[in-house]
């Protein structure tokens, strides 16, 4: 996905800047209101309070006018102050009055005041007129003296009154305006904090719309990315953001998860690889271990086929030595008949079964279960497999005493183990004089030690012999995993696996294996074969497509004293099974058309009863199938060649 | 748009006279008219009529009012409305202190002062002993600083000075009668050579009779507040040869002769200097309505570049023009109230 570029965002610094600055502005103009508004009302208090004191400085002015007339006009009608000196003290007197009547006048007054100031003008006008009348006009008339001065006083008061009258409308004016101004100052407390509390709280609103819009949201839009992410949802993208703090961030986060998604992509491409590659890696393992093997196998079968020539020449030639001198009417006593032919060939016989058998299990799969192993049998086989080879090259092998003890491994792979280490001392020796191999163990505390020596030259790099496909073997001749399997095989049973150059010269291979507590494999025994018996009332079918084997069947069984039936096939098999009841059957596997195990199936769904006595005869040791039927009832296989007296007891536990 | 009077019923008269005469012309836009009378020369009637006029809607000039202590008292009234306001007879100094609002058209105390001190001079003789009686408010204390500061008193002793009460007051004041009788006797006592009269016709009206029985014929000078005696003070013969300083002399034009005898015909009254400048205030005011004044600023900014951005405005009075403090610049006039018998 790849990011679409966002149209230009706005910087959230910018806007928290914005919104604090616009706050702290709304705040600081309506304190600058408040301010000037209170400021204003100072002022208008300072100067009604100014008035007051001017107009309380022009009362006093004015009263004390009034006061210095009356007073002079006292002065005259006492005598002895000349007229003019008293006239010009009365004049100026009465200007003063004058002059605060008009400072009065033109200050901002209202009608009341303005007649209340009125009647203070006229009351001075007549106590003026009065007062001088007194003291000009009826100085020798005491009685009018009198009464004009009695007129003036009157005047006078009546200007107090009106003096004092307008004051009192004065002081009710400023009265008024300090309430008003105090209930100005009460309502601009009350606006402006209401005011600055109706800011903060539309403040708080928007920053807290704000924080949820412009934060938490795209926080939480992060977050719920993130999650998507964490889970593995890498295809999900953080919406556009407005403002360019958040829009870096979601940018920044996408490019990561998509760069994240293309690495996991390619991450998960070269798992894929890497995946197909170990299954090749697995599959050429397995190749290269077949091939390993069937190499081993190839090794082997030259000398195997030798191996098998010659008691294969024995029996034959004693067969046909026994058959000139029966052609020849010789007298034979059971003894010679015995010792001179049937004991040889009845050994060779079972020393080329012997080979055949060893040579069968090694080629089975070895994948299967860990074990209890019997390590003294398994290291047999693999001696006795690759004697003949070492008896070819003229190199001694010897096996010291191995104690009969079971270890922890897997059958075939430990013969597999057993026959590399041999097959590599082989491929050392050739060639060499004196070249002599030995096998040797030791058991102590829970480990059985195999040490494998040898006399050779002795290892390149013994450090480097389980390297995989480290060989010092000519090109073709090795694939250089023979230890390096061997080793893995031992480690997996737990075991241990070295190699060495010996002091006294030479190589040393040395295996440690686990000892198994469990009870140890019985070896087989040789047996011979079970007294004749009469079960004439059981009859026995033996299927097999050679006649030689259903002869050899037939003979062997008949010493049972049961009636034996045979087939060629397992349709043969079917028409006589219908035809009479058998009480058991012996049957081959590989047969031309149908095998023994279709066979079993018939059986299983047409004569169950005859399923508990079933036994498969086989060379073939491949079939899983019957690897099965084995392993759920292991008396049911035998495996050819096998001992004639085993395979009678198997028969005849099949009857009992 | 309203314009309104303060004035004396007579004045009232003049200026709804001007009013109806400027309508007759036609022209004039849609005006209201609150024209109020007052009977008495004092403040507070004033006063109550300026409240009224400020309280009318669309008040834009008003002629008031009849004396400077009225007209003076007013004044702020107005100038805190924003009311063109013309005194047409107010004298006192401190009137041209009283706000941009604030016109009149009689001159200033000063003028007048500089006038009676002028006639005084020409008419009497060194040595003329001066009796000054004014009536104690802003008009007769105005008038009487302004003669005094302008005579020559080594020349005109004055020998006596006495201030009075407006006769209106009479009814108010005990003893009134006595005190003309006391204030006659003491002016008698001064044995003056001129009464120097610096108050108002009614009451030198009232003082008169005892003033001739007891100083005869002695010469009376008056201000510009005697303008408005009657055909009766003439024919009581009290007031022969009295004279005193008017704002114009009424037979000088055929205009003013024109306007004695309408609004004769109008009132049945004689028409006197009051009566023509309250005619004229009136009429300047609709001549700056019809110049397009349609408020009281503008009125006063019609009114103040009249003789600078535009003529004088051509009354019955002369030519007028204000200065910047709203003072009328014009001359008094001698005038000498004729005797019995002579023709108006």
């Amino acid at each position: 996905m790849s990011l679409t570029p966002a149209p230009a965002a706005n910087s959230l610094r910018r806007r928290l800047l914005g919104m604090g600055i616009g706050s702290v502005t709304a705040v600081l103009v309506i304190v600058a209101g408040l301010a000037l508004s209170a400021g204003a009302m100072q002022g208008r208090l300072a100067t009604a309070t100014e008035s007051v004191v001017e107009e309380q400085r022009i009362a006093d002015h004015i009263i004390t006018g009034v006061m210095r007339q009356l007073a002079t006009i006292s002065t005259a009608t006492q005598g002895g102050t000349a007229d003019s000196v008293l006239r010009a003290e009365f004049d100026a007197a009465g200007q003063v009055v004058s002059a605060g009547i008009r400072a009065y006048l033109f200050r901002e007054l209202n009608v009341d005041e303005r007649m209340r100031l009125e009647r203070v003008k006229e009351e001075h006008s007549r106590m003026e007129v009065s007062a001088l009348a007194a003291t000009n006009l009826a100085r020798a008339d005491t009685v009018t003296r009198v009464a004009l001065q009695a007129e003036a006083t009157g005047h006078a008061l009546g200007l107090l009154d009106a003096m004092d009258g307008f004051l009192r409308l004065r002081e009710g004016e400023y009265a008024d305006l300090a309430s008003e101004q105090a209930a100005a100052v009460r309502r601009l407390w009350v606006v402006g904090g209401g005011a600055i509390l109706g800011v903060g709280v539309l403040a708080a609103f928007v920053l807290v719309g704000f924080t949820r819009r412009r934060i938490t949201d795209p926080l939480a839009v992060l977050g719920e990315v993130s999650t998507q992410v964490g889970q593995g949802n890498l295809a999900v993208r953080v919406p556009p953001q407005q403002d360019g703090e958040f829009q870096a961030l979601a940018e920044s986060f996408n490019l990561m998860s998509e760069r994240l998604a293309a690495a996991q992509g390619a991450l998960e491409g070269r798992n894929h690889a890497l995946e197909r590659a170990l299954e090749d890696v697995k599959r050429a393992q397995g190749e290269l271990l077949e091939a390993e093997k069937l190499g081993a196998v190839g090794r082997m079968t030259a000398g195997l086929a030798h191996e098998l020539n010659n008691p294969l020449a024995s029996v034959l030639g004693l067969s046909r030595l026994l058959e000139a001198e029966l052609a020849e009417d010789r007298a034979l006593t059971t003894t010679e008949l015995r010792e001179r032919f049937v004991a040889p060939i009845v050994a060779e016989a079972s020393r080329a079964r012997l080979l055949v058998r060893s040579l069968l299990h090694f080629a089975r799969r070895g994948d299967g279960p860990v074990g209890s192993v019997a390590v003294d049998a398994a290291l047999e086989v693999v001696i006795e497999l690759r004697r003949h080879a070492f008896d070819q090259s003229g190199i001694s092998l010897t096996c010291g005493p191995i104690p009969h003890v079971c270890v922890v491994a897997e059958p075939q792979q430990l013969q597999a183990i057993f026959l590399n280490i041999i097959g590599n001392a082989l491929d050392a020796l050739k060639g060499r004089q004196d070249a002599a191999f030995h096998v040797h163990a030791e058991l102590g505390d829970g480990t059985l030690w195999l040490c494998f020596d040898d006399n050779g030259p002795g290892l390149t790099a013994p450090d480097r012999v389980f390297e995989p496909f480290y060989t010092t073997k000519p090109v073709g001749e090795g694939t250089g995993l023979g230890l390096p399997l061997s080793r893995r095989f031992v480690e997996a049973f737990g075991g241990t696996m070295r190699a060495q150059n010996r002091p006294e010269g030479g190589a040393r291979i040395t295996v440690g294996l686990q000892v198994n507590e469990g009870r140890p494999a019985e070896p087989i025994a040789e047996s011979v074969l079970p007294p004749r018996e009469d079960l004439s009332d059981r009859t026995v079918l033996v299927v097999d497509d050679e006649p030689e084997l259903r002869m050899l069947a037939s003979r062997a069984i008949g010493r049972l004293g049961v009636t034996v039936l045979t087939a060629g096939s397992v349709h043969e098999a079917r028409t006589l099974l219908a035809m009479q009841p058998v009480d058991a059957i012996v049957s081959d596997v590989r047969m031309p058309g149908e095998s023994g195990l279709q066979l079993f199936t018939w059986v299983q769904t047409h004569r169950p009863a005859l399923v508990d006595h079933f036994l498969f005869v086989t060379g073939d040791v491949s079939e899983d199938l019957l690897d099965s039927l084995a392993l759920d009832a292991p008396a049911r296989v035998i495996l050819k060649p096998f001992e004639l007296s085993e395979y009678l007891l198997r028969i005849r536990a099949l009857l009992t | 748009m309203t314009v309104a009077t303060g004035l004396s019923v007579t004045f009232v008269e003049a200026a709804r006279m001007a009013i109806e005469e400027e309508v007759a012309k036609g022209g004039l836009p849609p005006l209201d008219t609150l024209l109020l009378a007052e009977s008495t020369n004092r403040a507070e009637p004033a006063l109550a009529i300026a409240a009224q006029v400020a309280g009318t809607p669309g008040m834009v000039a008003v002629i008031g009012h009849s004396n400077s202590s009225a007209s003076l008292s007013a004044s702020p009234i107005y100038n805190q409305a924003g009311i063109v306001q013309i005194a047409p007879t107010a004298t006192s100094v401190q009137y041209s202190e009283a706000g941009p609002f604030s016109f009149r058209l009689a001159p200033a105390d000063p003028m007048q002062g500089e006038l009676l001190v002028q006639a005084i001079d020409s008419l009497y003789a060194d040595g003329t002993r001066i009796a000054i009686l004014f009536v104690n408010d802003d008009y007769g204390q105005g008038l009487r600083t302004a003669v005094l500061e302008r005579l020559d008193r080594a020349r005109f002793p004055v020998v006596f000075d006495q201030p009075h009460g407006d006769v209106e007051s009479a009814d108010t004041v005990p003893h009134f009668g006595r005190t003309i009788r006391t204030t006659v006797a003491g002016l008698h006592s001064a044995s003056p050579g001129l009464v120097l009269w610096l108050g108002r016709s009614a009451t030198l009206r009232a003082y008169l009779p005892e003033l001739r029985r007891r100083l005869g014929e002695v010469p009376v000078l008056g201000g510009d507040a005697l303008s408005s005696y009657s055909a009766d003070d003439v024919a009581s013969g009290l007031w022969n040869g009295v004279r005193y300083a008017d704002y114009v002399d009424m037979q000088a034009t055929e205009e003013m002769r024109d306007f004695s005898r309408r609004f004769m015909a109008r009132e049945g009254i004689a028409a006197r200097t009051a009566e023509v400048l309250s005619y004229d205030a009136m009429g300047l005011i609709l001549a700056a309505v019809r110049d397009g004044a349609r408020t009281g600023d503008e009125v006063r900014q019609w009114l103040q570049t009249l003789g600078r951005a535009r003529p004088p405005w051509q009354g019955l009075s002369g030519p007028i023009t204000f200065t910047d403090r709203g003072d009328v610049d014009r001359p008094y006039v001698l005038i000498t109230v004729p005797s019995p018998g002579t023709p108006p």
